[in-house]
């Protein structure tokens, strides 16, 4: 196995690990039941299990209302996060992807970034286009879609996380303990799915993670209940535009480049069978069959 | 005159056997497109070059290079840009398509182009490539959005948010600055026999290294998913390996692809290559059945909107019933076999003969 090397030096720097998380919402200004979609939960566990193997601070920042993202934020710490950050913003469910980006990019810059995690896609919205964005304003590289994470080091691998896709059969054996802090060469595995393949990439830091998996394996909750009765870990830090030295104004532009939201559903109604030969001639005579 | 840049994806890994057919189906509206709005289309074509020799000069394969002229000519291209990316010296061939391998150029065309629109298909690698680019190009980004023509020959984007219940709606005309669009496979159809080949610009430089390294790639069990026109999937209703298998004889009565919702998988009834949801797989069929699955915004966010659903499921209040096509209410194992009997004689029409 190569090693991949970031520092040399005995004592590494202490990695500075981000994950970006947000609310779900079942329509807009409405929160979900559950607190995060399934790829925050995704990147929410894979950044806990980086920050374990990699050593450093892990930060959850959220931007939004206090009544919304709070309960989010709390969830994080409760999960492992070591700091949450709320960032407010006004009007800020309305700015569109590169708005929403530069709020945030503007906190990422002010706490320190060696490693953006986030999630590939929102399950409300579902864009895809944060991560993206992050990376081009801070000038990192980026992979979307990542379906899991390993870590290696020196001449080991260490795997932090559980497949989405099926394993390779050439696999690392899963750790049974988070690994101690490491020192020296440190570097990221990720594997995408595109194309009709699955794809692996070694990934050194500083870099933006776009989480996609793995799904929770059946025995393992997912971070998705809200916290109402626990008291969060630690205090939750605030952040205005003020804070950021940002423009109101200027980035409230963004928010007329999203559009006009509209119901899909008006007049429409699904038909109904009586019997499986029913639907079947509904089929036919609407040519969705031949 | 207005242009369309079209991002076309190369088909097959590690040599390219030319476009991809999602690029094909997303030039060919792009060709539409640009005929309504009246603007030129330039398609941006990275070529793998398997030749250090040509690479080092900055010069693709000739011969491949007029057969990808030709095809995208024919395509709906009046320019074709084409780029060299660099097969690596040593290791695994074949970068995959996507930010690491193609953004830095594609940034380059854009400034070259100044397009109004960026189309690019909604594949892993245009939604790798396409928010980037926004974000450079300060550009409105709009994920797979359907297309209606508006009034005065203007584009409308319609864009499905919160599973598809709810959608955003942006007309090209009202907008202040370009947009990059991903659109989605499997929706569009390559357009058929331009009047005038498109016509080779000069070759742009490669794509310098960004900090990822490739290592290489292993098969995707689910890959069938990605491209099926038909989808059968298995919901958390779905109790027993009996109960699967009717699930299972009833995609091949329709000659479909095989799926699960992340639920069924999380359970360990399905393998977790075929989980169709949100943080597991997008897929863009033309006709999608849903068995006995609810329908959370969690699973049919992840299906297009412009799918056909038929929803089965024994409880009549269930949420798929307020978002699918056609339902029939009733247990698996009382309308599955009825159905296949019916199906007889009568595949889908998604499904070339």
């Amino acid at each position: 196995m190569t090693t991949s090397t970031v520092a040399t030096a005995d004592a590494a720097p202490a990695m500075r690990i981000v994950v970006l998380l947000r609310r779900l919402y079942h329509r807009p200004g409405k929160p979900d039941a559950c607190l995060l979609g399934r790829c925050e939960q995704a990147a929410l566990a894979a950044a806990v299990r980086l920050r374990d193997a990699l050593g450093g601070t892990l930060t959850a920042v959220a931007l939004g209302e206090a009544m919304h993202e709070e309960p989010t934020l709390a969830a994080a710490l409760a999960a492992g996060c070591d700091r949450a950050v709320r960032v407010h913003a006004p009007a800020c469910d309305d700015l569109d992807y590169l708005g929403t980006a530069e709020v945030l990019r503007a906190a990422v810059d002010r706490l320190g970034c060696d490693l953006l995690v986030c999630g590939d896609r929102s399950q409300d919205q579902g864009h895809g286009a944060l991560g993206p964005a992050m990376a081009e304003l801070l000038g990192m590289p980026h992979l979307t879609g990542v379906l899991d994470v390993d870590i290696q080091v020196e001449d080991r691998d260490i795997q932090v996380a559980d497949g989405a896709a099926e394993p390779a059969e050439e696999a690392a054996e899963p750790a049974a303990e988070p690994a101690e802090p490491t020192r020296g060469g440190r570097a990221i595995l990720a594997r995408q799915r595109n194309g009709g393949r699955i794809h692996r990439f070694r990934c050194v830091p500083p870099v933006v993670l776009c989480i996609q998996g793995p799904m929770p394996a059946p025995d393992q909750p997912a971070p998705d209940q809200p916290a109402t009765d626990q008291a969060p870990a630690a205090p939750i830090d605030h952040l205005s535009l003020d804070d950021l030295g940002l423009d109101a104004r200027i980035i409230g532009h963004r928010g007329r480049l999203i559009g006009q939201l509209q119901t899909t559903h008006e007049g429409r109604r699904t038909v109904m069978a009586t019997s499986p030969a029913d639907l079947v001639t509904r089929l036919v005579a609407d040519h969705v069959l031949r | 005159m207005a242009s369309i840049l079209v991002y076309i994806e190369p088909a097959g890994y590690p040599v390219a056997a030319g476009p991809s057919q999602a690029s094909l189906e997303i030039l060919g509206e792009a060709r539409r497109m640009a005929d309504v709005l009246g603007a030129t289309v330039y398609a941006f074509a990275p070529m793998w070059t398997d030749s250090n020799a040509g690479l080092a000069a900055g010069v693709p394969d000739i011969r491949a290079s007029d057969a990808l002229i030709d095809a995208l000519g024919h395509g709906g291209a009046d320019r074709v840009m084409l780029v060299p990316v660099a097969a690596p010296v040593s290791g695994p061939p074949g970068w995959p398509a996507g930010w690491a391998a193609h953004g830095q150029a594609l940034c380059a065309a854009y400034e070259q182009v100044q397009p109004l629109l960026v189309l690019l298909a909604a594949t892993r690698a245009g939604r790798d490539l396409g928010p980037r680019l926004a974000a450079r190009a300060q550009a409105v980004f709009v994920s797979e959005p359907a297309l209606h023509g508006g009034p005065g020959g203007d584009v409308i984007l319609c864009q499905s948010t919160h599973g598809n219940a709810l959608r955003r709606r942006l007309s090209i005309e009202s907008l202040e600055r370009p947009a990059v669009v991903t659109l989605p496979p499997g929706t569009y159809s390559p357009a058929h026999g331009a009047d005038e080949p498109a016509t080779m610009l000069q070759s742009l430089a490669p794509a310098p290294g960004t900090g990822i390294e490739y290592l290489g790639s292993d098969a995707d069990p689910g890959a069938d998913l990605d491209t099926a026109r038909v989808i059968v999937v298995a919901g958390a209703g779905v109790d027993t390996a009996a109960t699967h298998g009717l699930v299972s004889d009833l995609a091949a009565a329709l000659g479909a692809a095989l799926g699960a919702t992340p639920a069924l998988c999380a359970r360990g009834l399905a393998p977790r290559h075929q989980a169709i949801g949100v943080g597991a797989r997008h897929v863009a069929p033309a006709l999608y059945v849903v068995c006995a699955a609810s329908g959370s915004p969690a699973h049919l966010g992840a299906v297009s909107p412009d799918a056909t659903i038929i929803a089965i499921n024994a409880d009549p209040a269930a949420p798929v019933f307020r978002v699918a096509s056609y339902g029939i209410v009733g247990r698996l194992e009382q309308v599955i076999p009825d159905l296949i009997a019916a199906l007889a004689g009568h595949p889908p029409a998604a499904v070339p003969q």
